[in-house]
């Protein structure tokens, strides 16, 4: 069933609507919620409540791409239940090191403007993300986005660990380069 | 926590985005037209000029210890099948091979050339690319970055080192090589006394040592940022030695042969009775150790030795400074 029928049985209240979206994105959703989470219960949960959020915002929402639709969601549902465990560092799946990395972008001693909410500082990012070549750019989401492990990556890349590593690396610097440059990061008073 | 923004923040990519990543890495397309100008540039022993006195700059030293880990099987196997090498333009080519040479070698040591910058580096993941700035830009590892203004590396082909590749800086913006021809070794004899007409030439010693033959009949000896001068005689490769200068060599037809300069003198030093005269380094002085290897080397472990003989070639994090005495590095050593 393609995207447009599934979002047209959520239009229709019709509970096969999550049964197919299921489906056609189980393993996709799966993947995410493992990549964040290590608990299979949490990945469950989270799981649920992103086919219960798309049912609760579809309609309104007439979502285009579906499977991005519902990554989004799972995604951010994920993350919010390791916030609330208040355990980042002991979250397990590759969340820790995930923001470890990211910390490179924002040094000691610097913080994120408050002046630039969550759409402006996305917009930025969005605009780097887009300026990278097309390899370093999937590789960037796919371990930002998807949290996808080194391994990971650099079996769907063909790449060594050591030359993702590097990728990353280089890439978290050019980001802090250019969150810097774009007046994003601020000293902290 | 800040780094939880961008986290957030990044979960808002544009749907396109998100999706687009699954789909792996990127076929690369090899553009064949800029490697054969690179080819046919780095063919060739570049030269530059300036005046009548040929300058030949060459290697230029590495910023970074060596790995421990293996110096070439481990090359990321993907980076040796780039073989586009050389992503930029080259502004100009030298005329040593014909086109079809051209892509018999690169069909032969495309990977091998990636291979031997990597391992000549010490890292899996040096990427390598000439600039139209006119830099050479090299990066090794996770930070370290050097532009160059000339730099030479090994070409393997059949697991030998047949020549080298030296592409040069002229100024701030143009790459370019100079006619020239490219020398095997054998042919020695043939090419001193093909190049008395003034046309240089340029042949190697089973390794990264240059030896240019110029018009007045010199022999130019090529180990670092100066020239070292050495009459025409055919046995002018036996050892040679200066109270603070050595310059070694066996013979020509010795597939041994190395140089070691260390360091340049401060002024022009001629040694009696051999025949030598160093020229005076017009910058800082040079170190520059023995340069010498074969794949076999490599595979064996055994690293090349150079020294960073220039004072501000270190591009570090982004940021040109000027390395002190301190910073000088002997990164390989055989």
């Amino acid at each position: 069933m393609d995207d447009i029928d599934i979002v047209n049985l959520f239009w229709n209240r019709d509970e096969a609507a999550v049964a197919e979206m299921s489906a056609k994105y189980g393993n996709f959703c799966f993947s995410i919620a493992n990549n964040i989470l290590s608990d299979q219960r949490d990945i469950e949960e989270c799981l649920n409540d992103a086919y219960l959020t798309v049912w609760n915002t579809v309609p309104p929402e007439r979502p285009t791409v579906l499977s991005a639709f519902l990554g989004k969601i799972l995604r951010r549902i994920c993350l919010n239940k390791i916030r609330n465990k208040n355990a980042q560092k002991r979250g397990g799946g590759q969340t820790a090191l995930v923001l470890d990395e990211l910390l490179d972008c924002v040094p000691s001693g610097k913080t994120i403007d408050d002046e630039f909410d969550q759409k402006e500082l996305a917009a930025k990012i969005g605009e780097f993300v887009g300026k990278l070549n097309i390899n370093d750019r999937r590789i960037f989401i796919c371990r930002y986005w998807y949290f996808d492990s080194i391994a990971d990556i650099s079996e769907k890349f063909g790449y060594s660990q050591s030359k993702t590593k590097t990728t990353l690396h280089r890439l978290r610097t050019r980001l802090l380069t250019y969150l810097e440059k774009e007046g994003v990061l601020n000293d902290i008073r | 926590m800040t780094s939880d923004k961008l986290l957030d923040a990044i979960g808002m990519l544009d749907d396109d985005l998100i999706l687009d990543a699954r789909k792996g890495r990127q076929a690369v397309d090899i553009p064949w037209k800029q490697i054969l100008a690179a080819a046919a540039l780095v063919a060739v022993f570049s030269v530059a000029f300036a005046g009548k006195e040929a300058i030949i700059r060459t290697f230029h030293g590495i910023i970074k210890e060596p790995t421990t880990q293996d110096l070439y099987a481990g090359i990321d196997e993907t980076e040796k099948k780039i073989g586009g090498l050389f992503d930029n333009e080259v502004k100009t080519a030298g005329d040593g091979f014909s086109e079809d040479e051209i892509k018999c070698f690169l069909e032969k040591n495309k990977y091998d050339i990636v291979g031997a910058i990597a391992a000549e580096y010490g890292e899996f993941d040096t990427t390598y690319k000439i600039s139209t700035d006119g830099f050479y830009h090299v990066s090794l590892g996770e930070t370290t970055t050097l532009l160059l203004d000339s730099i030479t590396l090994p070409v393997f082909a059949d697991n030998k080192i047949i020549s080298c590749i030296t592409l040069l800086k002229n100024g701030n913006k143009t790459v370019y090589s100079v006619t020239s021809k490219g020398l095997r070794i054998d042919n020695l004899n043939k090419a001193v006394s093909e190049n008395k007409n003034g046309e240089l030439a340029f042949f190697y010693v089973n390794g990264i040592n240059e030896i240019a033959v110029s018009s007045e009949n010199k022999i130019y000896l090529i180990g670092g940022t100066d020239n070292v001068n050495i009459d025409n005689q055919t046995d002018l490769f036996k050892n040679y030695a200066t109270e603070k200068n050595t310059v070694s060599c066996k013979t020509f037809n010795s597939k041994s042969n190395c140089i070691a300069v260390t360091p340049l003198p401060e002024e022009s030093v001629t040694v009696p009775d051999k025949s030598v005269s160093i020229d005076a380094p017009t910058e800082a002085a040079a170190e520059i150790k023995a340069v010498n290897i074969t794949l076999d080397d490599i595979l064996a472990k055994k690293i090349l030795s150079v020294e960073w003989n220039e004072g501000y070639n270190l591009l570090n994090g982004g940021s040109y400074r000027k390395c002190d005495e301190s910073q000088k590095m002997t990164l390989l050593h055989i």
